[in-house]
């Protein structure tokens, strides 16, 4: 079920009235029919994946009460390498397998022998590299004593899946949605209110912004040859903003469902291309990823401390396997190192926290340094973003090497209605960069404090989202696929 | 609590109702699909030849040069699917059915319209026709169209420029005032949407097809399967696998029932440029040419 459908237009309403009116009395029911809610969501898609997720949800919790029995370190080694394996297995087999089969035989052509890969014909469960992760934590947290196991096997169950979050993020930590189970949800008009304006703020970056670049994107690099190169340039800025628009609106509506629910999850962007520098954009870009690699692989493997050699090896480490994470392909991977290729300079001359506020906090405009900052970084990152995008690393390099022609100077040519979208993206950039001290753009408006302006501002979206949506096609959350 | 919902409901309130509204005024009117249900009931028994398909067919050939009684049951982006769920609708009622026919398009064995980009229109025969669909979103016109679309569509009906019921009394597609049309695109882009990745349809297509034959057979029914005519610029952007399994087909099933014959115009030179609507659709003048020529077919095979 995807949170821009007619299904889940009438899915919400249902679950929000059976949620506070009949089982708001009983803790246990309304965890209960939460886990329905989030079976029935994800089912939607397609139910025999339910079996993955109710697998991976009971190795944890047993992992988890097992771990609360033992004290003996080989004991505890044992079941935590049981969870790791468990959860880790089937994300390798479902998405990675036939990227490992076809690198490999692609490996013994360098040796001048030809084998055929053993494909798998499987589909990626939706959303598996997201539940994987935040069950994952939790067995690490319980590991690490920082988390009392829960034998509260509903509320487990349904932290493991609550269907606001679990296809596409914010990846939760155990130490921080779990308790949120355990403890009676009281309505809050504030919080209800708000969550529905990041809802309405979310479909509008997804339908408005994401799936409006997208044609253009698609239509760029779908046959880069035939484009010039300044077309080129504008499909990759297209892309940033499509995969923007998608993923940040995707955690809109995710926080802004919580939040109907009296649930609180946790911030994933924050304004990511408002950044100064490489280090900010990955302090504001899926921050939930980003975090979770950094408490679990990036700290545990020394982090930033040490010697030289292990500060640039770490940050490989994290980047790659973090681009490995979004996909198995080797675009992937070539975007995570360009990433910590941008990175590193910064971390090893110590400048990688020097953009840590909010740009031109005190100001309406931001200064020109500050903006030659924001542009370069933009253009870096964007830059990066056609290796995400790519099909494949000749695909991408191909797509570069059209940029880097003496086209780039030409008229981009572009259909008549790309040029509409252009201006909704400058909408979209200034409304953002009036809303980037909240925590998302529409959070407090000054209109806010009239009721008619704010009521025409509601309906002035919602028009928006009716009149420029692309409703052509549904398009899937690109976050989906990973 | 209750502030919330109130506040939601005024706010949400205005724009249910506005689709409310919509969805009872556009299903309130006439179109092609609840006109030709009601030709069907009221009329199949007196229908001699059934003419079914997709657009290639509804816009290509008209009833009105047939010598027999003649309905043209065709729907733009109709799959065979929805070709037999209109006949198996009728057939009981159609005593004095004669021929049938049936185009067999380059994409027709390898589309179904579920799942495609046309799959909005799968409304239009649960809505009108009554059928049985796969979804329960397919119960309204609001939940299949674009709402701008919408809105103007509703507008159109209302101003009149729309009559609703685009086809003439014998069910043939009426065009609206064709703007120059450049062939070479348009065979290019007509040729690539209707190119398939896969044959995953195909088993499934030629299902019916035998379908529609053997009930056929059991009502004496000749079956006439046809390629129409199109235009080069179409033709030679086409993927030679893809067409010659359209081909084998016909020719398979034509040779393995007596009840089926085929007959291909695709390259056939008696059509000309002018016969044309685009590369993959006659106009009004090539239609009145293939029209002529099958009713001589039926009329003396």
């Amino acid at each position: 079920m995807f949170f821009n459908s007619i299904d889940f237009a009438i899915f919400l309403p249902i679950v929000f009235i059976f949620y506070w009116f009949v089982f708001q009395k009983n803790l246990k029911a309304q965890n209960f029919f939460i886990l329905t809610a989030s079976y029935i969501f994800y089912g939607w898609w397609d139910w025999r994946f339910l079996s993955l997720i109710f697998f991976s949800s009971i190795v944890d919790y047993i992992v988890g009460l097992k771990l609360a029995k033992t004290d003996k370190t080989g004991h505890r080694k044992f079941l935590l390498l049981t969870s790791i394996t468990v959860n880790l297995g089937f994300l390798g087999f479902f998405k990675y397998y036939n990227f490992f089969a076809e690198s490999f035989a692609d490996a013994f052509t360098l040796f001048g022998t030809s084998i055929e890969p053993s494909r798998l014909n499987i589909i990626l469960p939706v959303g598996i590299s997201f539940y994987t992760f935040q069950t994952l934590s939790y067995s690490i947290d319980v590991y690490k004593r920082k988390l009392e196991p829960t034998k509260d096997i509903i509320a487990f169950f349904s932290f493991v899946s609550f269907f606001p979050q679990l296809v596409a993020g914010p990846i939760e930590r155990a130490t921080h949605l779990l308790p949120q189970f355990y403890v009676k949800r009281k309505f809050d008009y504030d919080k209800a209110i708000n969550g529905s304006r990041q809802i309405l703020w979310g479909l509008f970056k997804k339908i408005v912004i994401a799936d409006n670049c997208a044609k253009y994107a698609n239509l760029m690099f779908n046959d880069p040859a035939d484009k010039p190169g300044s077309a080129l340039v504008l499909g990759a800025v297209f892309f940033a903003f499509q995969i923007y628009g998608d993923f940040s609106g995707y955690s809109d509506i995710a926080i802004g469902t919580s939040r109907l629910f009296g649930f609180d999850l946790m911030k994933n962007f924050s304004y990511p291309y408002f950044s100064r520098d490489i280090a900010e954009f990955w302090r504001r870009w899926h921050i939930s990823l980003s975090t979770w690699f950094r408490d679990y692989l990036y700290i545990p493997l020394g982090g930033s401390k040490g010697s030289t050699s292990n500060k640039v090896r770490n940050t490989f480490i994290i980047f790659i396997v973090s681009g490995f994470w979004h996909g198995a392909n080797w675009t992937f991977i070539a975007w995570g190192t360009l990433n910590a290729i941008y990175f590193l300079p910064l971390l090893l001359s110590n400048r990688n926290r020097r953009n840590i506020g909010t740009v031109a906090e005190n100001t309406i405009f931001p200064s020109l340094r500050e903006t030659l900052s924001i542009l370069s970084t933009f253009a870096l990152t964007t830059f990066a973003w056609i290796f995400f995008r790519a099909e494949s690393m000749k695909h991408a390099f191909e797509y570069i090497a059209g940029i880097f022609s003496i086209s780039l100077f030409a008229n981009p040519d572009l259909p008549a209605k790309a040029y509409q979208s252009i201006r909704l993206i400058i909408l979209f950039i200034i409304i953002e960069w009036i809303g980037r001290k909240q925590e998302f753009a529409i959070e407090e408006l000054k209109l806010y404090n009239y009721k008619v302006p704010k009521w025409i501002f509601y309906y002035a979206i919602v028009m928006v989202i009716y009149i420029w949506g692309n409703y052509s096609e549904t398009i899937e959350f690109i976050y989906f696929q990973f | 609590m209750k502030n919330y919902l109130t506040k939601i409901s005024f706010f949400v309130l205005p724009i249910l109702l506005t689709l409310v509204f919509l969805e009872f005024y556009i299903r309130s009117k006439p179109n092609d699909y609840s006109y030709k249900n009601k030709y069907l009931t009221e009329n199949a028994k007196d229908i001699e030849t059934l003419i079914i398909g997709s657009s290639h067919s509804f816009y290509g050939i008209d009833p009105q040069y047939f010598s027999m009684n003649t309905f043209n049951a065709a729907h733009v982006a109709q799959s065979l699917k929805w070709d037999y769920f209109i006949f198996d609708n009728f057939k009981d009622r159609m005593t004095n059915l004669k021929f049938l026919i049936i185009p067999i398009s380059y994409f027709s064995l390898f589309y179904d319209l579920e799942g495609g980009d046309a799959d909005w229109r799968i409304k239009d025969y649960k809505i009108y026709y009554d059928a049985d669909g796969p979804s329960w979103k397919y119960n309204f016109e609001i939940l299949n169209r674009k709402i701008v679309p919408l809105v103007i569509h509703a507008y159109k009906l209302f101003s009149g420029e729309d009559h609703g019921i685009n086809c003439t009394d014998l069910g043939f597609g009426k065009r609206t005032a064709l703007v120059d049309i450049d062939m070479d695109t348009s065979g290019k882009t007509a040729a690539e949407i209707h190119t398939v990745e896969n044959f995953d349809d195909y088993d499934s297509n030629i299902e019916i097809l035998e379908k529609f034959i053997i009930d056929c057979r059991s009502m004496d029914v000749k079956v006439l399967l046809i390629s129409l005519p199109s235009w080069e610029t179409y033709r030679k952007h086409l993927k030679a696998d893809q067409l010659k399994k359209t081909v084998d087909a016909c020719l398979d099933l034509s040779g393995k029932y007596d009840n089926v014959v085929y007959y291909s115009f695709f390259n056939d030179r008696r059509f000309v440029l002018e016969d044309f609507a685009n590369a993959d659709h006659l106009n009004d003048k090539g239609a009145e040419k293939i029209s002529r020529l099958l009713d001589a077919l039926i009329v003396a095979p």
